[in-house]
């Protein structure tokens, strides 16, 4: 009785788990790639000096960050892909989205800055982890680089 | 090499994959659950084989967590404590004509049950006899066959044999899970640690020769070895001997078995049981 208790509440923090953790990722990629269009031309880059037609610009500090939670279906499905090995993929789609995340914010940063470029973009990320590594656990994307913000003109 | 005017349009799908992953959710759950299932079905079927593997020290970690009986059996009157010593000095002298595997510790308790004559093993090599059992046996040499019986048992691991297949299959199931002992206490406890524990009719008469064996060893001689036997033959429509009738059946048989062997022995005085153990004074 006790046992399929347990096994009750499993199946019912794993069905929430998919079923919420679906619709989040959905909502959230959909975000993503309508956000990606709209800043597309916020150029991000990873080069470590500015182009020559940049020269003249400012720059300045931006940078994004996110925190995503995994969700229990996920842990569930890492767990499994554990014991086997192989690319959990259930992680992937939730890195990919953290990534891109982090990267739009940090667009998101420059374009109110009035940036046309970012350069020297790099990326770190660091696991934060619930109740001892018993919990669930979260994942933490850090873009930062270096924004280019074209100097107004001087009336003359 | 000039520089972007825009980000390029990345396609999907290169770092992730749009597979559905129930998809291969129940693909991995079903895998590893039949394999899981194989060999948990493989540790039933060869359990009584694999239980004299499982080190000792586990069966007796697994005796001492879940029971207080360990070290403490409640008797509290000095008598009883006395008994009790006694009891475990027959015992031991018994176990060390026994050739029991060194690993081996073997504990006695004395169980103030005055109506019901028995006495079984457990495991981690616990040993009860009830005090009716004391009431009723003769001699030393009649309590040292039923001692030496019970130390059998604990010598061929029968205790983990016969419960070994839902133990076995906890152990690999909890090292599988990651889990603790939760699940495991509980068929434990389900199994009846520290209650008798039923033994097949092969795993008594191997335990009643190598009894008779000790017995050979430790007096010379077998006589006074069936009189407990009989006795409960004797009396076995009464319903307080029903419990060891319960725990050890076919005991016509058995004592035949064992009559064909101590009749062959020439007849020699049995020993007086140590006063302490003395059923008057408990």
């Amino acid at each position: 009785m006790e046992a399929l208790f347990q096994i009750g509440i499993f199946i019912l923090l794993l069905g929430f788990g998919f079923i919420f953790g679906r619709r989040a990722e959905a909502k959230h990629y959909k975000s993503i790639f309508a956000r990606e269009d709209a800043l597309r031309n916020v150029v991000v880059s990873t080069d470590r000096f500015p182009p020559v037609e940049y020269m003249n610009h400012h720059s300045g500090l931006v940078s994004g960050n996110v925190v995503i939670s995994v969700d229990y279906f996920k842990v569930v499905a890492a767990g499994l892909r554990g014991i086997v090995g192989g690319r959990i993929r259930s992680y992937e789609t939730l890195l990919d989205r953290a990534r891109r995340e982090a990267l739009l914010r940090m667009q998101e940063q420059a374009h109110a800055a009035g940036a046309e470029a970012i350069i020297n973009t790099k990326l770190e990320t660091s696991r934060i982890s619930g109740n001892g590594n018993k919990g669930i656990a979260s994942v933490e994307v850090l873009a930062y680089g270096t924004a280019l913000i074209p100097v107004p003109m001087k009336v003359s | 090499m000039a520089f972007p005017k825009q980000n390029p349009k990345i396609p999907e799908g290169i770092n992730t994959s749009g597979d559905n992953p129930l998809k291969e959710f129940f693909i991995l759950l079903c895998g590893i659950l039949l394999v899981i299932c194989a060999i948990a079905s493989l540790l039933l079927i060869f359990s009584h084989q694999l239980a004299p593997l499982i080190p000792f020290r586990y069966e007796q970690a697994l005796a001492d967590k879940f029971s207080q009986l360990a070290s403490d059996s409640g008797n509290t009157k000095q008598t009883k404590i006395d008994a009790e010593l006694a009891l475990q000095e027959l015992g031991q002298q018994l176990a060390d004509k026994s050739a029991l595997a060194p690993d081996i510790q073997l504990h006695f308790h004395l169980l103030d049950e005055p109506d019901v004559p028995n006495a079984f093993a457990t495991l981690g090599g616990h040993i009860f006899v009830t005090t009716g059992l004391l009431r009723e046996v003769p001699s030393e040499n009649a309590l040292a066959m039923v001692l030496a019986h019970e130390i059998a048992h604990i010598k061929f691991r029968h205790p983990a044999q016969s419960i070994s297949g839902g133990i076995l299959v906890q152990l690999f199931l909890s090292i599988v899970t990651g889990q603790n002992a939760v699940a495991l206490q509980n068929t434990v406890q389900q199994a009846g640690i520290m209650t008798a524990l039923g033994f097949s009719r092969k795993m008594e008469t191997a335990a009643d020769q190598a009894a008779l064996n000790t017995l050979e060893q430790y007096y010379g001689h077998l006589a006074g070895a069936e009189d407990f036997f009989e006795k409960i033959l004797a009396q076995h429509q009464q319903a307080s001997w029903q419990a060891i009738f319960a725990s050890h059946p076919d005991m016509r048989q058995r004592i035949e078995q064992i009559k064909s062997r101590t009749q062959s022995t020439k007849t020699a005085a049995t020993k007086a049981l140590d006063p302490r153990l003395d059923y008057q004074n408990l």
